[in-house]
């Protein structure tokens, strides 16, 4: 396959697997641990934040769960019982030593390892998240190439506009006027409910996905317009037109590779801002996910599922930005 | 150029036609059997019916439950059912699957009378201390195992002690023993007329001791000995499907089928209801009173108890909250109707004395018949910190639809006697947090739990009890009528008893009552089907022969 000389050059062993030797080795290896090292501290950091702000809010586990009907004797009984008896420190510790055994706790709500209780809430969630990604990109790389090639024209002007108008409109409005429209009027989509694994959740999800997008389409679609763009003046492109390369080789070759580096590092961006997201969609659309669960649990003071559902996310969203970061990286070289 | 555009146009064509084919109505799961119980025209726009101000009566349509049983219903849950296990705190909805889907000794009729269920007959000694009961015979749980009367007695013991558990009616329990395993005697210190009431609730669900040892997902799918068990999901489950127990003791049901979604937007719950994706929803916003759907009925329903004003006795009677004539003050200068109809729609009605007024020991005792007198008001306020007018803080429940708009119309009727409100909105777990550590004047508070009336007044007038506490209320008068109530030799002396409770009760005012305590129900279903239980939040479904 030919390959312009102005593109960026590669290095000779390119394509072969890196002898990890001598300095190159060392470097890589410091690099691995540097980034291990973030994840750790992030990590660490996330759950200590989640440790503290949840028992920042005032409220008693015990006098919310076990309501009008339990005596102040039956509300103590169950703070001993749920080990909120020991000073926070006393708290902290035992909850880090969990995680080292690879327990995040016990729910005080309903006595299931919060493991399992992330198990089953995760699979809403991560669908939600991977149907609004596909669609998302799906919409957004052709508008995105559209919107480059053609910005000077009548459909760069359209899409800048309706790209502005839909970035500025939150997602809780669009979501309820997608409700009212769609489900409601159309009945194209069930206003709660959700049951089913993949394929039959996408009834449930679709509509929720699609409100979803209404932000992350216009993000996505502007920086791979601006990327293009940018690649447009690159000599390298004008090279592969002088050169009549066939317009499925110049399009993914020549504009879309070199482009997609941005984006792909933005949409590990993305994801975490659709976790955070997804809290206020699953509450509108009523999904069983982990917003949801989070919500359940802050509302009902239940300690160890926030920390782990918060300790989830943060890993969550490191993970993807690392690999987010690394594909980055293999996409444009230059990156590294 | 056009070709690339041509196919990015494809790809957004195939991924909206895709995802509109994904949600295609015949993948709607709708049983035929109640296809036919509700009537045919579904209206799915609720705004456009709000605009037509269709008022639906509290009568179900004439074809509704002409043909039985029904298949399947659905029923729209406010919250979710994280656990069976009533060893473990549940709220509402989780008490709720639990009756459905579990077996009791005794279960509760439409009126909140406890019918013996799995008790057969049973029979009090003369001096009410021994209460034998005897279970059917050849019971068995949904599965076929044999039910015992040791599983009543491992099934008690498990509980008694627990946190969640209710311990008013069964402190006076010292023993229990299965003779036989038909039979299960319980042995009191006291006599306690209302035990019954204890069995039907859901703190005693009946479980064989073996298999809940043996297994430690047990209460993932627990065996029934009750109406339904659990076919499809597991408690955390969005959905979970009850399927009619083949071997319940008083079946067969009307209803073969219950699946329980659980919804906890309740604005979700009433479009859910309107469109006709679920047959019954316990609590609707007030607004849409009447305006749903044809085919929907919607009527107020009283839960059991009251919504009333609680305040902080531990202020001293030198405050405003702490003084006892400003109470009294308070009360009369509230216009209970107009609460009800500002910030209730009407659902929940005015207060008239301290009892809901369907419960039979209710007694009209709220000064003015509970009407507004605020020249009254204004007298007794002379002498007291109030009397050339104050401040309060009045903390309310931001995530209780219409307290909130109450506490402002409080605020506008209490105005009028120059007692000036700050309110003070918070959620449920910080405002219980605050009055926990006594850090509040006076709340807007709900009284729950519903009847035997003993139990719901004791819950807020003897110390140690949920909102007695709250409000500090200690009265050794009002600990002795209750005892007094408790060993009543029959109905006359009991509702005298409750009657100088509830006397007391507004003379020291702790708590005020302001409004019955009522919430919208919608259902799409006959009530001699499916119904909530009078005067609590617990749902009432009928046999083949209640129904017939």
């Amino acid at each position: 396959m030919e390959r312009p000389s102005e593109l960026p050059q590669r290095t000779a062993n390119e394509g072969t697997p890196i002898r990890l030797g001598g300095w190159v080795s060392r470097l890589a290896g410091n690099r691995l641990l540097q980034r291990l090292g973030s994840i750790l501290l992030v990590t660490f950091g996330v759950m200590l934040i989640a440790f503290t702000l949840i028992r920042l809010i005032p409220g008693d586990p015990a006098s919310i769960l076990l309501g009008e009907g339990a005596s102040t004797q039956d509300r103590e009984a169950f703070r001993e019982l749920l080990g909120l008896k020991g000073s926070l420190v006393q708290q902290l510790a035992a909850y880090v030593g969990g995680i080292l055994r690879g327990s995040l706790g016990t729910s005080v709500e309903s006595r299931q390892p919060v493991t399992q209780f992330i198990a089953s809430r995760l699979p809403v969630t991560l669908s939600l998240i991977g149907v609004t990604i596909s669609m998302a990109l799906v919409l957004a790389v052709p508008i995105g190439i559209l919107a480059a090639i053609y910005r000077r024209t009548w459909f760069g002007h359209l899409f800048r506009i309706t790209a502005s108008a839909l970035v500025a409109t939150p997602t809780f409005f669009s979501a309820v006027v997608a409700i009212l429209l769609l489900a409601i009027h159309f009945n194209l989509a069930p206003v709660a409910g959700y049951r089913g694994n993949f394929p039959a959740n996408l009834r449930y999800l679709w509509l929720p996905a699609l409100v979803l997008c209404g932000v992350q389409v216009p993000v996505l679609a502007r920086v791979l317009q601006s990327s293009i763009v940018d690649t447009l003046e690159q000599e390298f492109v004008e090279t592969a037109i002088v050169r009549g390369l066939p317009r499925r080789t110049y399009v993914w070759r020549y504009l879309l590779r070199p482009s997609l580096a941005p984006t792909i590092a933005l949409l590990g961006y993305i994801i975490g801002t659709l976790l955070g997201a997804c809290v206020i969609i699953e509450l509108i659309f009523n999904l069983p996910g982990i917003g949801t669960g989070l919500v359940q649990a802050v509302t009902n003071r239940d300690y160890p599922t926030v920390q782990g559902i918060v300790f989830v996310f943060g890993m969550i969203v490191v993970l993807v930005n690392t690999s987010s970061d690394l594909v980055s990286e293999w996409l444009d070289p230059r990156l590294r | 150029m056009k070709r690339s555009s041509l196919l990015a146009m494809a790809m957004v064509l195939a991924l909206l036609v895709s995802s509109v084919a994904g949600c295609t109505p015949t993948e709607r799961i709708v049983e035929k059997e109640v296809e036919k119980v509700v009537t045919q025209q579904v209206e799915k726009v609720v705004t456009k019916e709000v605009e037509k101000q269709v008022v639906v009566t509290a009568t179900p349509e004439p074809a509704l439950g002409a043909k039985l049983p029904i298949a399947k219903m659905r029923l729209a849950l406010n919250g979710p059912v994280p656990t069976m296990d009533t060893y473990l705190p549940m709220l509402g909805p989780a008490g709720e699957a639990v009756l459905l889907a579990t077996g009791h000794l005794f279960r509760f009729d439409k009126s909140k009378t406890p019918l013996p269920d799995l008790v057969d007959t049973y029979s009090i000694s003369a001096d009410g201390l021994v209460w034998t009961m005897k279970l059917h015979a050849n019971l068995k749980y949904h599965d076929g195992t044999p039910l015992k009367a040791a599983d009543v007695v491992y099934s008690f013991n498990r509980i008694k002690d627990a946190a969640p558990t209710n311990k008013t009616l069964i402190k006076n329990i010292t023993n229990v023993e299965a003779p036989d395993n038909q039979t299960v005697v319980w042995t009191l210190s006291q006599p306690e007329r209302e035990l019954p009431s204890f069995f039907a609730n859901y703190f005693c669900a009946i479980h064989p001791q073996d298999k809940v040892e043996a297994d430690k997902d047990y209460f993932m799918h627990p065996l029934s000995a009750g109406c339904y068990y659990i076919k499809e999901g597991k408690p955390g489950d969005p959905v979970i499907v009850l399927a009619e127990n083949p071997n319940y003791v008083h079946g067969p049901m009307a209803i073969q089928t219950i699946e329980l979604v659980v919804t906890p937007d309740m604005t979700s719950r009433t479009l859910q209801l309107g469109q006709g994706d679920v047959d019954f929803v316990y609590e609707l916003p007030p607004a849409v009173r009447g305006v749903l759907a044809k085919g929907v009925s919607t009527s107020p329903f009283n839960i059991g108890g009251m919504i009333g004003l609680v305040f902080n006795l531990r202020m001293g009677e030198d405050t405003p909250v702490g003084n006892n004539k400003v109470r009294q003050a308070i009360s009369l200068a509230l216009d209970r109707d107009e609460i009800s109809t500002k910030a209730f729609f009407g659902v929940a009605t005015a207060a008239k004395g301290v009892c809901p007024d369907t419960w039979p020991e209710f007694v009209p005792l709220l000064a003015n018949g509970g009407k507004q007198d605020l020249a009254a008001a204004k007298a007794l306020l002379a002498g007291t910190p109030c009397e050339n007018g104050c401040d309060m803080t009045l903390q309310t429940w931001s995530d209780r639809g219409g307290w909130p708009e109450a506490a402002t119309v409080v605020k506008e009727q209490l105005a009028k006697i120059n007692i000036n409100v700050t309110i003070d909105s918070v959620t449920a777990g910080v405002s219980m947090a605050r009055m926990d550590k006594g850090d509040f004047e006076f709340c807007v508070g709900g009284m729950g739990l519903g009847r035997p009336a003993r139990i719901w007044l004791s819950n807020q007038y003897v110390p140690g009890s949920f909102w007695t506490d709250k409000a500090a209320y200690k009265s050794a008068e009002m600990v002795a009528l209750f005892d007094q109530a408790a060993r009543a030799a029959d109905e006359k002396q009991y509702l005298e008893a409750t009657t100088k409770i509830q006397e007391l009760g507004l003379k020291d005012m702790p708590l005020i009552p302001m409004l019955n305590r009522n919430v919208l129900i919608g259902t799409r279903l006959p009530d001699n089907v499916f119904a909530m239980v009078d005067g609590s939040d617990i749902f009432w479904t009928a046999t083949m022969s209640e129904a017939q």
